[in-house]
């Protein structure tokens, strides 16, 4: 199959929804522009709220948006979902685990009822569970695991699909940060393997660190979109804040090490 | 001892907004005891005077007083049949069709052999056994007309009119409402921390666990009174009929079983821990109550594996106290009786505020 | 295909780890028959203590025509005493709620052609035991009556003719509807929450974005229920067997394609509930009172049909006309007693099988059509 030059391309998207009791209507989306490009990765930045996971929807098929257009890997969500679910993979918000279940086996779970062959399963899952460091826990039960190797497990199901468009949807929220840095080395790799990455954060430094682009949206409107140096060129320089040449981040990892706790 | 009143209080509070706002945790417990009773009054109510066709092919005078003497057959409720057909051919039909159970014929011939036919569906033996046994009491009667030299029995009733079987259902009914009602509601609102989450927080309250398990059960105790009230206006539509005296004297069993059944709630739901386990094992438990334990006739009129069963059944003790109460056939709750249902109650509640005890030290212990 | 599968096995893996809910889930709808069963013989035999204050042949004749009437259920009576002292007291503590006196002196009315009569006394707390008491002391008389030398040979003669070979005995009747509710039960419920589950533990977005397509989902869920479902309707019959003396024996290929028909509409209908309401808490209550109404009136159609001639009970037996499962429970009574299989079986068959498919497809387009899930999800 021919890579298509842009991953996902989102034009003008509005998504009504009625919500309340009397059923009010309201505009999760409101032309909603986006562009996400081969071994690029994309932010989607916004406050609570602002429509990142219902964009997430109308990408994946699960939202139809009122108007717009929405082509992702050249097809259209709403018509072609099950073509495009077979090329992309979505890790949640939530980790869509079954605890009673080990690593393993929720893997194995998932990659048959995706659809993966048998021959196929055998390496991909042993694949995707050293890939995100859980190969020595791959017959522990995952509610007995912490938020963070949950969090990685969820990466690993979707890298093992080998998607050509991968979204994350607050792929770190609430890990610790070791996890994070195996998270986001795990997505740099999909980028320089060529693939499209398209995640959801409400951490600044995630998006400055992954973000090959910016989307910013708010109350559902576009705000601002384009790279960082090109985001960070339209603040006035008496709003920006100091960047300390050492952050915070780099003194935690000198002093308690890259080492995975699991 | 004010700060532990406090906390209670909250929680208390807070269930009851919970409630208020989750209408559906009030409305799914109305639902069971409503939708049952009514069903049950109307399918079980209603073979008081059984529809029967009555095809007179003798047309004397011997033969229309045997008619009579069906139209008059009564037990002490009332008419035993009805009559809704008298043509031969569309009896016919409806019996075959199973739209009339009895059809009684007199012959042409009636007043040479004496005898009537009856043809009957014969979808049941219990339907059946009551179908022959009314025609007996038609032959008794009409046999009593022309022979005097009978035996007879003397029916002695408790009170002069009995209470129709749709009011002891209703009254019955109302009970179950009431305990369903508030072991539901104690238990999904104590269940509503293990569900959302919520539960290491409320377990890591520096008084002690137990006040969730003490205020999901008050909630739970005062808000069955509100899930009982559609069941109570069914019940008046059913023909249940309660005056104000019986209604507080039996109050004095009802209630304290309320309060245990909202404290064994919130037991079940310490150890089975979210809805979809908690509802089927109460809701199931209670309408099995209901039907088997003297809710829908009394538990000394039960077969034998059931009166035993039911020696060891809290709920048949409820049904049975509380019931000659209702319909005044006890002028006041034994000392015994009461003093067993507020053991239970405080039993219960001990046992509610010891299960959430121990269920706060698990989420503890295991983390969430 | 191999999607189902997979599905199937995660579900039946998640139960064996986490077995409670299997073990409720099985427990539960067999609790309730079991109730239910142990008092289906309670309008059979009715509980009485007997004052027997005459203590003459005749007192002893007339109880013993009392103790041996019965029919195919069992017997009429159960005679818990016929001692004077201890029948007054069982009356009075509420042991028994009725005593018959067989008065001082009844032998010798019965001797010299007087008109002897009992005393029947009755706690008519509920008037179906009233009922219940006079029906039977009616027959008892007539038969003692019948023994007399002094009775009149012209007395009524009833000739009975029956529409069935053979009555159905209750236990077979509220045995196979109980049966039948069990599978309806477990079909609603095992399915039901089963889907409901995925959303209550935010594991159905993974589900819905599988490009295997929702009829795999509802496959897979089916198949692990159904096989949940098998133990459940297994130890319901093993229940019934053992309370009611169920004649398991006698069901065969027609009564097990019935109860499939039955668990496919529970089944269909749990899926809709699933899909719609997504939270166990509202959808048990709802497919409880679901599986008990239709335990009640399609389970009791064709008992209720013969009294349906107006009131409410009439709009109740004409709502089985919507429903068309009422057929199916006579068809399992009817195999299990040997008569020949009722009218409509077929047209209720293809008709549950129909409302199930209409269920099923309803709520896959739900799924596809409206899917909503909460803000994060």
């Amino acid at each position: 199959m021919n890579q298509p030059q842009v991953a996902v391309d989102v034009t003008e998207v509005t998504v009504e929804f009625s919500r309340g009791r009397k059923r009010e209507p309201f505009r999760a989306l409101d032309r909603v522009d986006l562009d996400v490009r081969p071994s690029e990765v994309s932010c989607l930045l916004g406050p609570n709220g602002s429509g990142k996971t219902t964009l997430m929807n109308v990408l994946t098929g699960l939202v139809t948006p009122s108007s717009g257009r929405v082509r992702v890997l050249d097809l259209d969500p709403a018509t072609q979902r099950r073509d495009l679910l077979r090329r992309i993979a979505l890790v949640p918000q939530e980790t869509s685990l079954y605890p009673e279940l080990t690593a393993r086996e929720n893997l194995t779970f998932h990659a048959r009822y995706y659809g993966m062959s048998a021959r196929e399963q055998r390496t991909r899952i042993d694949e995707a569970l050293e890939l995100v460091q859980l190969g020595a826990r791959a017959d522990d039960r995952a509610g007995t695991f912490s938020g963070g190797m949950q969090r990685r497990l969820a990466l690993g199901k979707a890298l093992m699909m080998r998607p050509e468009l991968l979204l994350l949807d607050e792929p770190t929220l609430g890990v610790d940060v070791q996890s994070r840095e195996a998270i986001w080395n795990r997505i740099e790799d999909v980028a320089r393997e060529g693939r499209a990455v398209l995640l959801t954060t409400n951490y600044m430094e995630e998006a400055q660190r992954l973000g090959d682009q910016i989307t910013i949206i708010d109350r559902g409107v576009n705000v601002v979109r384009g790279n960082l140096n090109e985001l960070t060129s339209q603040v006035p320089e008496v709003e920006r804040v100091e960047v300390p040449l050492v952050s915070l981040q780099d003194v935690f990892l000198h002093f308690t090490g890259r080492g995975l706790r699991n | 001892m004010l700060t532990h009143l406090h906390a209670l209080a909250a929680v208390f509070a807070r269930n009851l907004r919970i409630a208020w706002r989750r209408p559906e945790l009030l409305v799914q417990t109305m639902a069971v005891p409503v939708v049952v009773l009514a069903l049950a009054s109307v399918i079980f109510g209603a073979n008081d005077a059984w529809p029967i066709a009555v095809v007179d092919e003798a047309e004397t005078a011997h033969s229309r007083q045997f008619v009579e003497t069906v139209t008059e057959t009564r037990g002490p409720t009332g008419s035993y049949f009805r009559i809704v057909e008298t043509e031969a051919d569309a009896a016919a039909e409806l019996l075959h069709a199973g739209r009339l159970q009895l059809v009684v014929t007199v012959p042409a011939d009636f007043s040479e052999t004496g005898a009537v036919e009856i043809a009957t569906y014969n979808i049941n033996s219990d339907a059946m056994k009551n179908v022959r046994l009314r025609v007996t009491t038609t032959a008794n009667a009409f046999d009593g007309a022309t022979n005097a030299h009978q035996v007879a029995a003397i029916i002695d009733r408790v009170k002069p009119v009995d209470v129709p079987r749709t009011a002891f259902m209703g009254g019955s009914a109302v009970i179950l409402a009431l305990l369903l009602g508030a072991a539901m509601i104690a238990a999904n609102l104590y269940a509503v921390d293990s569900e959302h989450r919520t539960e290491k927080e409320i377990a890591l309250t520096p008084l002690g666990s137990y006040v969730a398990g003490l205020g999901a059960a008050a909630a739970g105790f005062v808000l069955a009174a509100v899930a009982a009230i559609p069941t109570a206006l069914v019940a008046l539509a059913f023909g249940t009929r309660v005056g104000m005296q019986e209604l507080l004297l039996a109050a004095a069993i009802v209630l304290p079983a309320t309060a245990a059944a909202a404290g064994v709630g919130v037991v079940v739901a310490a150890y089975l821990r979210t809805h979809r386990m908690i509802q089927p094992a109460l809701i199931m438990a209670a309408l099995g109550s209901y039907f088997a334990s003297g809710g829908f006739i009394s538990v000394s009129a039960l077969p034998p594996l059931a009166r035993a069963i039911n020696t060891w059944w809290p709920p048949s003790y409820v049904f049975e106290w509380s019931n000659p109460l209702l319909h005044g056939f006890a002028d006041r709750p034994g000392l015994t009786e009461v003093a067993a249902v507020v053991g239970a109650a405080v039993v219960a509640m001990a046992l509610a505020a010891l299960a959430a005890q121990r269920a706060g030290h698990r989420t503890i212990n295991h983390g969430q | 295909m191999h999607a189902a599968l997979a599905l199937a096995k995660k579900d039946l893996l998640v139960s064996f780890r986490a077995p409670l809910f299997v073990i409720i889930s099985i427990v539960v709808p067999v609790a309730f028959t079991f109730l239910y069963a142990i008092v289906v013989h309670v309008s059979t035999t009715a509980t009485i203590a007997i004052a027997d204050e005459d203590q003459t042949p005749h007192s002893a004749d007339f109880i013993a025509v009392m103790s041996q009437m019965h029919n195919s259920d069992g017997d009429y009576y159960e005679i818990l005493t016929s001692d004077p002292d201890q029948a007054r007291d069982m009356y009075e503590g509420a042991d028994v709620g009725a005593m018959l006196v067989i008065p001082e002196g009844f032998g010798r009315s019965v001797d010299e052609g007087e008109d002897p009569a009992v005393t029947l006394s009755l706690v008519n707390i509920n008037a179906d035991g009233t009922k219940n008491q006079h029906l039977r002391i009616e027959e008892a008389l007539r038969q003692f009556q019948q023994t007399l030398p002094s009775t009149p040979p012209d007395r009524l003669a009833i000739l009975e003719s029956t529409e069935l070979e053979r009555d159905i005995p209750v236990s077979v009747y509220l045995g196979s509807a109980l049966l039948l509710f069990a599978a309806l039960y477990a079909g609603i419920v095992s399915v039901g929450v089963s889907i409901a589950r995925e959303w209550e533990e935010r594991t159905a977005k993974a589900l819905v974005l599988s490009p295997s397509g929702h009829a795999s989902l509802v496959a897979g869920k089916w198949a692990a229920a159904a096989i949940m479902s098998v133990v459940t309707i297994a130890v319901t019959l093993a229940a019934l067997g053992w309370v009611l003396g169920y004649p398991w024996h006698m069901l065969s290929w027609r009564s097990a394609g019935v109860l499939a028909i039955v668990w496919i509409y529970g089944a269909a209908l749990g899926t809709l509930l699933g899909v719609k309401l997504r939270r166990a808490l509202p959808l048990v209550p709802v497919a409880v009172l679901i599986a008990v109404a239709h335990f009640l009136v399609s389970g009791y159609e064709s008992y209720i049909r013969g009294f349906a001639h107006g009131g409410g009970v009439e709009l109740l037996w004409a709502s089985t006309h919507w429903i068309p499962l009422a057929p199916l429970f006579d068809v399992v009574r009817f195999e299990v007693t040997s008569l020949p299989q009722p009218e409509g079986a077929i047209v209720a068959a293809l008709g549950s099988l129909l409302l199930a498919a209409a269920a099923v497809s309803f709520a896959v387009w739900k799924l596809t059509k409206a899917l909503r899930f909460t803000q994060g999800q």
